[in-house]
């Protein structure tokens, strides 16, 4: 799966034509590539690589590369080659860590600093205190109906919250597996926002 | 696109690294190629992550989440999303719980609440249908009555000719009439085939009171009890463990109860047959099986209905139900259902 090491650029053109690829004729707007990459990064972070946003980067453009040097690429689904290409990307990761004599559990994380070292209680509190503060203006964004199904669907205890989720979706008229997606989907949108008022702040 | 569903107890072992090798890499695959995998992964993620912040997780599989799942900055900074939302969310029913009206545990649904709770937050329900529903509900009680009425009286007719069939089983020549112990006192009797076993009080499935009432939370203090023959029988519904060991269910079993059926309720799945296998806490095999036995219902509201001899479950012991799948290939674990027996 190595490639030639000659410079090669994403450019645009190239990037569309990946794109119209990832979708198999149906224009999603850029939400299969998005799905994609969502997709490897949490891929690689389950292998437990240190960073698995690069080594998604990397797959993509492995991909995206192959596509434009050979116009075509022969596979069961774009889904399927990314796999195989992430694959190879997570191995490679591994032996270039061999080479350069780190240790794999460095590499993978066992040994992270960042997670040995617990921050301090304070801001622990602090940081949480936070986070609910941007919840509260986050989920003033949402639509009503997409509030209700959010606290609705996730809080409280293991049966009490089975019993809410069937009458949530009877409620809807939707299955229990709609209901699980669109709530998921809302859970995501929320987190992303909270994560972008932290940013910002 | 693949329609098989995935057991949630080995989509869980998965996110705590604990599947073998080979299931892994199948899964891994999967997590690309299959859209209602990838679905059903986060959303079984964000669950996990939710059970660990409420505490629900117990024994090996904390371990396992603390030690494996904790490993990332990635999934630690969902866990902390997860905690300030159960907190959020928490604050807010208590500060407006008419916002959201959540069941309880413990409660029971009255029909009404049932209907209020089901029409709340649709945008338009005319009074009329409301009338019109109730009306085919009254048809569909009605119905039922008779039904019941008319089984009643074939009951009664059977049971007038009990003592001519035991007598002609006795002459020499005549069909051999086979009769299932009720009392068997040995821990090693195999139960019967409950494949065509049907329910005590069979309901239609769209009938709402009937899935009000068999719905509800699943701690039964008093059992469901009918007698047929010589020996009573107790019935329970039980809900699948969403992880771990978790709550488990006490079943109250009267002393002189027979048998126990019990309804185990599936998650939204489209396998047709099962295998039940009881097991004590320990894991090892405790004296009953099933044969292939067929869900009832359908999409959603599937079940399995079981019936275990009474005498096999030791009042005090924790026991556990072991579901697979039954079908082409090797059977895959599906569900578990946890429950303590207490005979009194």
């Amino acid at each position: 799966m190595k490639l030639d090491k000659k410079v090669w650029d994403l450019t645009p053109e190239v990037f569309e034509r990946f794109l119209e690829w990832l979708d198999e004729g149906k224009d999603s707007d850029g939400q299969r590539y998005l799905e994609m990459r969502q997709r490897l990064v949490a891929y690689f972070d389950r292998k437990n690589c240190i960073s698995p946003d690069e080594l998604a980067d990397e797959t993509l453009n492995r991909v995206a590369r192959r596509l434009d040097e050979e116009g075509h690429i022969e596979t069961e689904s774009p889904a399927k080659y990314c796999y195989i290409v992430a694959r190879f990307v997570f191995m490679e990761s591994l032996r270039s860590a061999e080479r350069r004599n780190v240790p794999i559990d460095d590499v993978l994380m066992q040994s992270n600093v960042d997670g040995l070292v617990q921050p301090p209680a304070e801001t622990e509190k602090a940081d949480k205190e936070a986070m609910i503060e941007h919840l509260e203006h986050c989920m003033g964004e949402l639509e009503q109906a997409n509030r209700d199904i959010i606290l609705r669907y996730y809080f409280g205890e293991e049966r009490v919250k089975i019993e809410n989720r069937r009458r949530l979706a009877a409620a809807f008229g939707i299955s229990m597996n709609a209901l699980a997606i669109r709530a998921c989907r809302i859970r995501d949108k929320l987190e992303a926002c909270v994560r972008k008022c932290a940013g910002a702040i | 696109m693949n329609k098989q569903p995935y057991a949630q107890q080995a989509i869980t072992a998965y996110l705590l690294g604990s599947l073998p090798a080979d299931e892994a890499e199948r899964f891994d695959e999967l997590s690309f190629t299959d859209d209602d995998f990838a679905a059903q992964l986060q959303a079984a993620e964000k669950d996990l992550a939710d059970a660990y912040v409420n505490g629900e997780l117990t024994g090996e599989e904390l371990r396992q989440f603390e030690s494996h799942y904790l490993a990332s900055p990635i999934r630690r900074s969902k866990v902390e999303f997860a905690q300030a939302f159960q907190t959020f969310a928490k604050e807010r029913s208590e500060a407006a719980p008419h916002e959201f009206p959540l069941a309880q545990a413990g409660s029971k649904a009255t029909i009404s609440e049932f209907f209020s709770n089901l029409f709340r937050g649709m945008q338009v329900m005319p009074k009329w249908g409301f009338a019109l529903a109730a009306l085919v509900l009254i048809g569909v009680a009605s119905w039922l009555l008779v039904v019941s009425v008319g089984r009643q009286a074939h009951v009664e007719q059977a049971r007038d000719r009990g003592p001519q069939i035991q007598n002609s089983a006795t002459e020499p020549g005549n069909t051999k009439i086979e009769k299932v112990p009720q009392n068997a006192s040995n821990g090693n009797v195999k139960g019967p085939e409950p494949e065509t076993r049907q329910e005590p009080t069979p309901r239609p499935a769209t009938d709402p009171a009937a899935n009000a009432e068999q719905k509800q939370p699943q701690r039964p203090e008093t059992p469901k009890s009918s007698r047929t023959g010589q020996s009573a029988i107790a019935s329970f519904v039980l809900t699948p463990l969403l992880r771990g060991a978790g709550q488990v269910d006490t079943l109250t079993i009267p002393k002189d109860t027979g048998s126990v059926d019990l309804r185990l309720e599936l998650e939204p799945n489209d396998i047709q047959a099962f295998r039940v296998e009881l097991k004590d806490q320990s894991g090892r095999a405790a004296g009953w099986s099933s044969g292939v036995v067929k869900a009832k219902g359908a999409g959603e509201t599937k079940s399995l209905n079981i019936r275990i001899p009474a005498t096999l479950l030791r009042s005090g012991q924790t026991y556990m139900l072991n579901v697979s799948s039954e079908g082409k290939g090797k059977p895959e674990n599906f569900s578990n259902y946890s429950f303590k027996a207490v005979v009194k």
